[in-house]
């Protein structure tokens, strides 16, 4: 009785077809978690990027105001906007888009705008005196220049929101230069 | 199907390889992408706070500049790390962060800069190296009870009085005037007088006090029952037709102030009917004069001053001195007749001239004056204790006068300045009453051996002179010429840095010149004249400080003048940069032109046509303390 040997050596193709079946479910599951993951990272960088843009803009704010040359620089300040002009005779203006209520806006120079953030839900700016009494003006009002001299004390207030995330900054600022009393011709 | 399985066989270990491998780079790629937009947000978020902390830094730096040119007057550049971060603050004299020049050469831009990783942040403030006050061309009158009313000369530029303008005041020439009170334009809030720190004027005058040649005191004491000194009438003293100035002077420390069984006279001139006593009883210390008959003044029983209740303490050394500054007319009149203590007036009160009093004269004896209220006048009364350093004066000596004088001996004939009234002085340096005046040649005689013993601490008057004499300031131990009294110097020159320093009178004249950078301090009187040039520059400045009247006659300064005496006087002198003034007297006569800023605590008389005041550049004194603090010009703060 002679004994036939199999000298088949390769991989059936059942068993190829297997490999790859079982090689695609392991990758579309790699693919799926990938994809989630990809999905969150995204979701997290475009979360940031609107907290950081948010924060600048607030940051910016702050530092501009804390530059402010003199109270009288306040001049037709008001809760939507804020006029300051530094020690280098520079206007700086931050204002609401009265066109459009989400864009924050800033001015080196008082004609020409650049959003800030178009993501602006809320502001609100007030304004105090010597001896701490609130002297904002109503909505849509504006500091007079007499009022304005009383100046000695902003709170700066933004909420922005996008999506379903919302994120808001406060702060009360004493300018740096009303340390040192006020700017007079005579100084110059 | 043999062949393919066969082939798969053979690179089945390949192929499973290479699949891994794909597989790994694959999810390598997209996890390095991921991670980089992690990273790129995280430094983003980072940087908002970096940004932040770099801002507090440069803050930070600016505020250690502020302080340390506030102490030291220091421009060199500063630096310093925190938090992982850096600052630098740099002093830019003339110009500000972006070159633009400044107004003043006073003005300095400090600029701080700070960087934590790679940010970095800039900060500038513009400086006064002088106090607030300065902006102004003139600003004066603290006490705010004044009007000003200049109607000749001009000031130009800003100028602020505290009190009121009257219209019409000075020449116009662009002048604001801001005041106080009324006139001009009304300021609701102005500068504050500067006040300036004497510490390191005051401090040289001490080590100037204590150089070599120094002084030891000689008095003399008496022992309250038999010894005096006793003086002869003199017509210069008590007789003669009349008296209407005197001072009287003596430096005594009494053994027991309340003793009060008899009058201890410390001085006495005349008799019972006309004459002038001090003297000490149960605690109490009396100056006091009369002159009765009624066909004179009828100063009768005549007027004594006293001292308040424990003014005077035993075993301790105190300066009294009397003044009489009355009338050639013999009316007696309220006021004239002053008593000081220690060089503070004390009392005043009515008094006249005095018709020859012949009696006598004495030192720690009463022999027939009178006393307040006019009895106990006939008894021998003697004083125990020390006396010394008795002046005798027909002059009427100011308070400051007879304080600025009383802790320093005078030399007789030779001592310089006003000593055009002293007619007795005895300082019993050798145990004797020789009178170091020459006038009266009044020596007294001592009656049963008064001792001698130390005297209060004085110091010596002397006079360094320097004429037609080139010194180096440079060349003296710590760049100081320290004199122990008066300084003359004649058309010489002076080179600096350095101090020059005199406890008693400063005269500078005949074309001396004073270079840059030297601090004149003046313990007394200062006169400047005949074409001496004080500084050379408004760069290379000097500080001239008096505590005495300043007079400064034809000549031209560069610098600083603080004047602390009674007077300020300016003749036909140019001013390059500051006054600042405590004198109640206060004129620019003849064409006297100041170019910088005056601050007086008093009005300012204009007398000279020409004379003007205008605003202009003051010396920055980097890195010298000069006393005055700078400050911050308002409106200044700027990152950039």
């Amino acid at each position: 009785m002679s004994i036939k040997k199999n000298t088949s050596n390769g991989f059936t193709m059942i068993e190829i077809v297997m490999v790859i079946v079982i090689a695609g479910i392991i990758g579309s599951m790699a693919a799926s978690l990938l994809y989630q993951g990809a999905g969150v990272y995204v979701d997290e960088t475009n979360r940031q990027g609107f907290v950081s843009e948010s924060r600048s803009a607030f940051w910016r704010l702050m530092r501009e105001a804390q530059g402010q040359r003199n109270p009288g620089d306040f001049d037709q300040s008001g809760q939507e906007n804020l006029n300051i002009i530094n020690a280098k005779d520079n206007s700086r203006v931050f204002r609401i888009n009265s066109e459009s209520e989400n864009e924050f806006e800033f001015s080196y120079d008082g004609s020409s705008y650049n959003d800030l953030s178009t993501y602006l839900f809320s502001n609100s700016f007030s304004f105090y005196n010597n001896v701490f009494s609130d002297i904002t003006p109503a909505n849509e009002q504006t500091l007079s220049s007499s009022e304005a001299e009383t100046v000695r004390m902003t709170k700066l207030e933004l909420t922005f929101e996008k999506d379903s995330d919302r994120i808001s900054f406060s702060s009360y600022i004493y300018p740096i230069n009303f340390r040192f009393g006020k700017k007079m011709t005579y100084h110059y | 199907m043999y062949g393919i399985g066969k082939k798969i066989k053979d690179e089945s270990g390949m192929i499973l390889m290479a699949s891994t491998m794909g597989i790994f780079i694959i999810l390598s790629l997209l996890a390095f992408y991921l991670a980089r937009f992690s990273i790129t947000e995280t430094r983003s978020g980072a940087n908002y706070i970096q940004d932040i902390k770099t801002r507090n830094l440069a803050i930070t730096g600016a505020e250690h500049g502020m302080q340390v040119y506030k102490e030291l007057k220091s421009t060199s550049e500063l630096t310093g790390y925190f938090n992982k971060g850096s600052y630098t603050v740099s002093f830019d004299l003339d110009n500000d962060e972006v070159n633009t020049a400044l107004p003043f050469t006073h003005y300095l831009t400090m600029k701080s800069s700070a960087s934590i990783d790679d940010v970095k942040r800039n900060i500038r403030y513009i400086l006064s190296s002088f106090p607030e006050a300065f902006c102004f061309s003139f600003y004066g009158n603290n006490a705010s009870s004044e009007t000003f009313n200049e109607t000749g000369s001009y000031i130009s530029g800003d100028m602020f009085f505290n009190g009121s303008v009257s219209i019409g005041s000075g020449t116009s020439n662009g002048i604001t005037y801001i005041s106080a009170g009324s006139g001009g334009t009304i300021l609701s809030t102005y500068p504050e007088f500067p006040q300036i720190d004497n510490t390191l004027y005051d401090d040289l005058l001490a080590s100037a006090s204590l150089v070599s040649g120094s002084y030891t005191n000689y008095a003399l004491d008496f022992n309250g029952s038999d010894q005096y000194i006793e003086i002869q009438n003199n017509s210069l003293i008590n007789t003669g037709s009349s008296h209407t100035a005197k001072t009287i002077e003596a430096w005594f420390k009494v053994d027991n102030v309340d003793f009060n069984s008899h009058k201890q006279t410390i001085y006495e001139q005349g008799g019972t009917v006309r004459g002038l006593n001090i003297y000490i009883y149960d605690g109490l210390l009396y100056v006091g004069g009369w002159n009765e008959p009624d066909g004179e003044s009828d100063w009768d029983p005549g007027t004594w001053l006293v001292t308040d209740a424990d003014a005077i303490t035993s075993g301790t050394w105190h300066h009294v001195a009397l003044t009489l500054d009355a009338s050639a007319s013999g009316n007696t009149t309220n006021g004239i007749l002053k008593g000081y203590l220690d060089g503070t007036e004390f009392g005043s009160g009515s008094g006249s001239k005095l018709w020859s009093h012949p009696g006598d004269v004495s030192i720690a004896r009463h022999k027939d004056t009178k006393f307040s209220p006019n009895n106990d006048n006939n008894q021998t009364k003697f004083f125990s204790g020390s006396i010394d350093e008795v002046r005798l004066w027909n002059t009427v000596r100011s308070q400051s006068q007879i304080n600025d004088n009383k802790d320093k001996t005078l030399t007789g004939d030779d001592l310089d300045g006003d000593i055009s009234g002293l007619i007795v002085y005895y300082d019993f340096q050798d145990g004797n009453a020789s009178d170091r005046e020459t006038q009266a040649s009044n020596n007294g005689t001592l009656k049963k051996g008064p001792s001698s013993v130390s005297g209060p601490e004085l110091y010596k008057m002397n006079t360094n002179s320097y004429t037609n004499t080139e010194v180096y300031l440079n060349n003296l131990s710590d760049n100081e010429l320290l004199v122990n009294g008066n300084l003359v110097i004649s058309g010489s020159t002076f080179h600096g840095s350095g101090y020059i320093v005199a406890t008693g009178d400063i005269s500078i004249s005949d074309s001396s010149l004073i270079k840059g950078n030297i601090f004149i301090i003046c313990g007394g009187s200062l006169t400047i004249s005949e074409n001496s040039e004080i500084g050379e520059s408004i760069n290379a400045p000097v500080v001239l400080y008096s505590k005495g009247d300043a007079s400064l006659t034809n000549s031209t300064v560069y610098g600083l003048i603080v004047s602390k005496g009674d007077n300020l006087v300016l003749n036909g002198t140019s001013v390059n940069g500051a006054i600042l003034n405590y004198s109640a007297s206060f004129s620019l006569t003849g064409n006297s032109d100041i170019v910088g800023s005056v601050v007086s605590n008093y009005s300012v008389d204009l007398q000279g046509e020409l004379a003007s005041i205008t605003r202009g550049n003051i010396p920055e004194f980097s890195g010298l303390v000069i006393g005055l603090d700078p400050f911050v010009v308002p409106g200044s703060y700027l990152e950039y």
